[in-house]
């Protein structure tokens, strides 16, 4: 065994030098076996032991040799056509061969027609929107002039409401008490005084007057309640 | 005295090419050398050398072996061919090559007039595809459903069939026909 796979240090010269790689050494993870290089590096001379060692030649039989070169003269040759052909194919299909261009064309020129159908359709379609629009506006307009005429006719309405409303006002307003008869109205409301108080008993009978109690008047002339405000 | 040889072997025989000439007149101009790598070839493969320039002094003397290093420029015939002046200073510090003596040389021109060319490997224009890669192609619809043979530009050693022509050679998807169908006994 090379005596360096101990140590991983080999003797060169005076220098002591690590031929191992210092990671595949020196890795030591728990339950990891480093991997280690087996093989002598191509700088050391031969072994000791296998200095005078001289391995056999190779004999390959003249029947065989020729067999084999006729089956690599062969493999080779159909190798280089295959290669060839797919060369050809390649450049034949390539994006800047003949084909490529041709059906690069074709693709242009479709997509030329493409583009003008797409246009004479939008011409089309066009042509069908403006239609479609003009009627809508004549529509919306239409319906603007009847809005118009509505709102006319609403505030027609609202005038004549609101002049009939000036009108009873007018006509209420003649009630008013004047500066001048006030005098006249304070001495007539405190000859006429009003009395709102009323008393009301269990059987619906309407005691009017603050002061006014139910012998004071006949059992008979008893003012009762609406039937309507007893249910 | 004998001696052991140790350490690993190759498949080279013979010297330096620079080991030769340097003991040549004019580096060995005019001679003729064979590399013994080539000599498995039924054709004639060797070198005539045109110009050899070894470099006897590269600066560090005892530093590295000698006879390594230099331009040299040689008439190749390869397998039957003749390939012109080549530069092989890349591959002259082999072992491998081996000086032709004067009167053996005959033997190599007159080989290279007298032998069979090599045979051209005719080719098929075209070759299936492999099954899945058909699939594909039917599939999505490629420009070819078979595969078209395309050489090198210059292939000393085969080409591909004119119009109408019989390959000698034989491209499919599978194993195709060995060359050595003792090997397939008792597999297929």
């Amino acid at each position: 065994m090379f005596s360096a796979v101990k140590s991983n240090v080999v003797n060169v010269g005076r220098v002591n030098r690590l031929w191992l790689p210092l990671n595949d050494v020196t890795v030591t993870l728990a339950g990891v076996q480093s991997v280690r290089r087996t093989r002598k590096p191509l700088w050391l001379p031969p072994a000791k032991s296998k200095m005078f060692k001289i391995p056999p030649r190779k004999y390959i039989p003249e029947e065989e040799s020729r067999e084999l070169l006729r089956l690599y003269n062969n493999y080779r040759t159909q190798m280089k056509m295959i290669r060839r052909h797919l060369k050809n194919e390649v450049q034949r299909t390539a994006a800047t061969s003949e084909l490529a261009l041709q059906q690069a064309a074709e693709e242009e020129a479709e997509h030329q027609a493409l583009m003008e159908y797409n246009l004479q359709e939008n011409l089309r379609v066009a042509a069908l929107r403006g239609k479609r629009v003009q009627k809508e506006f004549e529509a919306e307009m239409a319906r603007v002039e009847a809005t118009k005429k509505y709102q006319e006719e609403k505030a027609l309405l609202a005038e004549e409401e609101a002049m009939r409303i000036i009108t009873e006002t007018q006509e209420f307003a003649k009630s008013f008490i004047k500066r001048e008869d006030l005098e006249q109205a304070i001495e007539a409301a405190i000859a006429n005084p009003v009395d709102y108080n009323f008393a009301v008993d269990n059987e619906g009978h309407v005691f009017r007057g603050r002061l006014t109690k139910p012998q004071d008047t006949d059992e008979k002339d008893w003012e009762k309640l609406p039937a309507t405000a007893m249910q | 005295m004998p001696y052991v040889l140790i350490g690993r072997t190759h498949s080279f025989y013979g010297k330096r090419l620079w080991e030769l000439v340097g003991h040549l007149k004019e580096f060995g101009a005019g001679r003729l050398v064979v590399r013994s790598r080539f000599e498995r070839y039924p054709e004639p493969c060797y070198f005539r050398i045109v110009s050899a320039r070894p470099n006897f002094d590269n600066g560090r003397p005892h530093k590295d072996e000698d006879n390594m290093e230099g331009k040299v420029l040689v008439e190749k015939i390869f397998r039957g061919k003749n390939y012109g002046v080549v530069d092989i200073s890349d591959s002259a510090y082999k072992t491998d090559f081996r000086l032709i003596h004067k009167h053996e040389e005959t033997k190599y021109l007159r080989a290279l007039q007298t032998c069979t060319p090599r045979q051209i490997n005719i080719l098929p224009r075209t070759v299936e595809m492999p099954t899945l890669l058909k699939m594909v192609a039917e599939r999505e619809g490629h420009e070819r459903t078979v595969l078209t043979m395309k050489t090198s530009t210059n292939p000393c050693n085969a080409r591909v069939a004119e119009e109408g022509e019989q390959p000698n050679v034989n491209i499919s998807v599978g194993l195709g026909t060995p060359v050595s169908p003792q090997l397939y006994k008792g597999v297929i």
